[in-house]
């Protein structure tokens, strides 16, 4: 079974060409949400999230991924054009892809959330900037 | 003699400079009981001779205060630079009717040294009389009463001087006072609130304005009770910057909500300076607090709206190139070119950001380079530097750019960086660039060196990005170029004219 992602983006285009590159890298697009209660009430049927940071309700882009990644287990991306703005909630994320994006790093990072053990050091994704943590079975710790 | 020279109607305005009335003449009954000894005479006089009298200042052997100045001897006395002796009054046709000669006293010789004030006005004698004629005083006698008539001028000019000084002093108290109700009154009118300090901060006045605003009593504020008037979230704020004020001398000036009588706060400008003496010393600081409520709303609603249309701004950059990339996406023989058209665009996007108009709120942090070309460089160059900020390391100058310069500028280094990405430098792991700017005359002259990549193919790899990068320097910027692909990999020269990147700088 293919991982479901859920997007989470305002911009509806810049969400809709997200799905198309998700989509042609063979996953399959679970919701598209525009703010934190739409992303939550999605959160349950899906496995990996590509979280814009400023959405409808403000910027509440750090915290949705921080509830994801806790409550939901769900691997996180933030796909954003201000990668200072993620702060501390960087610890429950993989990485993040900056605007402006290729579809290349989407679909690459997509991959890498895939596998069962993202190998983050190897990653040597254009547009991609991982965030270096040791795993747990649960959450993810930040090591810097 | 009959004028009375030097008697003119200002005597009595002359005479009063001294006091008389005052009395306490002490010193001078000492010197006619003195005088009296010394001449052996039986009446010793200071007399002062005014308009219709002739006042006794002090006397021994006579009872009267005074006579009328028509019978005056000294009147007479005083007039001459000497003493005047009348040896036998009533042998004198001038004193022989006199009632001082023909009753008591009973005057036969009269002896008086003129007191002679520093102006050279005579004021009276000192002068001894005895019921007996006599030839003169002794040549002992003589010395000894000029000497005491100076002395006796010496105790007076002394009371005038005093008078002089507390008169003066009155003026300068009644200057202050005036003054200062000058003061209070320009203070109390003004419509700002105004307040002093001492050297030490501690406040000691305000104006009307203040407890008219804040509805405090009068004086409850003294001292540092100011602070409880400031919103509880400001109060550390001002106390550390007015502290800093008192410590250094710097003017003070900070932004704080104040109480007002209403109950609500208000913004408010606070600003004191110093008031120093001639040596630079401190003497006290004051102080205006300016309602600034109104303006500040209004600048934080203004702010609001820069930051919402710069935000659907940057928004729009988004969705045009979300729907370049959705229209790529549905023909796809123009994936390529969409590609790097949205990059563009992209790029674009974030120069307009950079130069847009900020406030002090919305602006970047400091260090951030807002205006300067290498603040524009560090946001085009992100992607590629995120992992390794030395891929493409900066050097040299840091120049001033514009609103105008953004875009080019923009698009110039995002077509070179992305060129490398694809074909150059940054193509390959190790590769990397460096990225002099110097100011040379009247240009800004770019060095991109490209170091480490794959060996360079002396074709251009993408005409159409290469025609941007030309557009943008020489017809955009009216700069020139000069490429050189050596071995090691691209060399990029470009001279742009300072006032090209930045008007206000062209026109300084």
């Amino acid at each position: 079974m293919s991982k479901r992602v859920l997007i989470v983006e305002d911009e509806i285009f810049v969400a809709l060409e997200i799905e198309q590159i998700v989509e042609e890298t063979g996953f399959d697009v679970s919701a598209i949400a525009a703010d934190r209660p739409a992303a939550l009430a999605c959160a349950e049927s899906c496995d990996i999230a590509l979280v814009d940071l400023n959405l409808r309700d403000g910027p509440t882009g750090p915290i949705i991924g921080m509830e994801l990644a806790s409550r939901y287990g769900i691997r996180v991306i933030y796909v954003t054009a201000n990668p200072s703005q993620i702060g501390e909630a960087s610890v429950a994320a993989l990485g993040v892809i900056t605007k402006p994006f290729r579809s290349q790093s989407i679909s690459a990072a997509l991959q890498l959330a895939a596998a069962e053990e993202p190998e983050l050091h190897a990653a040597e994704i254009a547009g991609f900037i991982p965030f270096l943590q040791s795993g747990s079975s649960s959450g993810l710790v930040s090591r810097g | 003699m009959a004028d009375h020279s030097g008697l003119g109607t200002d005597r009595g305005a002359l005479l009063a400079l001294y006091d008389l009335d005052a009395g306490g003449f002490r010193h001078l009954d000492e010197i006619t009981a003195f005088a009296s000894t010394l001449c052996d005479a039986p009446i010793a006089l200071v007399s002062i001779v005014e308009e219709a009298r002739q006042r006794f200042l002090a006397r021994t052997g006579l009872d009267a205060e005074e006579t009328p100045r028509d019978v005056s001897f000294c009147a007479l006395a005083m007039l001459g630079d000497d003493i005047f002796v009348v040896p036998d009054a009533c042998g004198d046709p001038r004193f022989a009717d006199n009632a001082l000669v023909t009753g008591p006293p009973h005057i036969r010789f009269y002896a008086g040294a003129p007191l002679i004030d520093s102006a050279g006005v005579p004021l009276g004698a000192l002068c001894v009389i005895d019921t007996q004629p006599r030839a003169d005083l002794t040549p002992m006698q003589r010395q000894g009463l000029t000497l005491l008539a100076r002395q006796v001028m010496v105790e007076l000019e002394g009371r005038r001087r005093d008078r002089d000084v507390i008169a003066r002093q009155r003026q300068d108290a009644a200057a202050i006072a005036d003054s200062d109700r000058m003061f209070r009154t320009l203070a109390d009118t003004m419509p700002q609130m105004v307040w002093s300090t001492l050297p030490d901060g501690y406040h000691d006045y305000y104006n009307a304005r203040w407890y008219e605003y804040t509805g405090v009593l009068a004086g409850s504020t003294d001292g540092e009770g100011w602070n409880d008037m400031f919103h509880p979230d400001d109060q550390e704020r001002a106390w550390g910057r007015w502290r800093k004020s008192l410590e250094t001398g710097e003017p003070y000036e900070i932004e704080y909500r104040l109480r007002h009588h209403s109950g609500d706060y208000r913004w408010t400008l606070g600003r004191a300076l110093p008031i120093r003496d001639g040596a630079g010393t401190i003497l006290r600081w004051i102080g205006t607090c300016t309602d600034i409520h109104e303006q500040k709303l209004m600048m934080e609603e203004r702010e609001m709206i820069a930051h919402e249309l710069s935000h659907r701004i940057k928004n729009i950059f988004s969705v045009i190139a979300g729907l370049i990339g959705l229209s790529a996406r549905q023909h796809p023989e123009i994936g390529a070119v969409a590609e790097d058209l949205r990059d563009r665009i992209l790029a674009l996007g974030r120069a307009h950001d950079f130069v847009r108009p900020h406030s002090a709120e919305s602006a970047p942090q400091v260090g951030q380079g807002q205006g300067l070309l290498w603040g524009i460089l560090d946001q085009i160059f992100a992607p590629y530097n995120a992992r390794d900020r030395s891929r493409i390391a900066l050097s040299g100058d840091n120049v001033p750019i514009d609103d105008r310069s953004a875009t080019p500028l923009a698009l110039l280094f995002h077509e070179l960086a992305t060129n490398a990405a694809k074909y150059g430098a940054l193509s390959v792991p190790d590769g990397r660039i460096a990225l002099h700017i110097a100011r040379e005359g009247a240009d800004v002259r770019i060095d991109w060196q490209e170091l480490g990549g794959p060996a360079v193919q002396s074709m251009q790899p993408d005409g159409f990005g290469s025609r941007l990068i030309t557009l943008s320097v020489e017809r955009q910027l009216g700069g020139r170029i000069a490429r050189d692909w050596s071995a090691d990999g691209l060399k990029l020269s470009l001279w742009i004219p300072t006032r090209s990147m930045s008007r206000s700088v062209g026109t300084e």
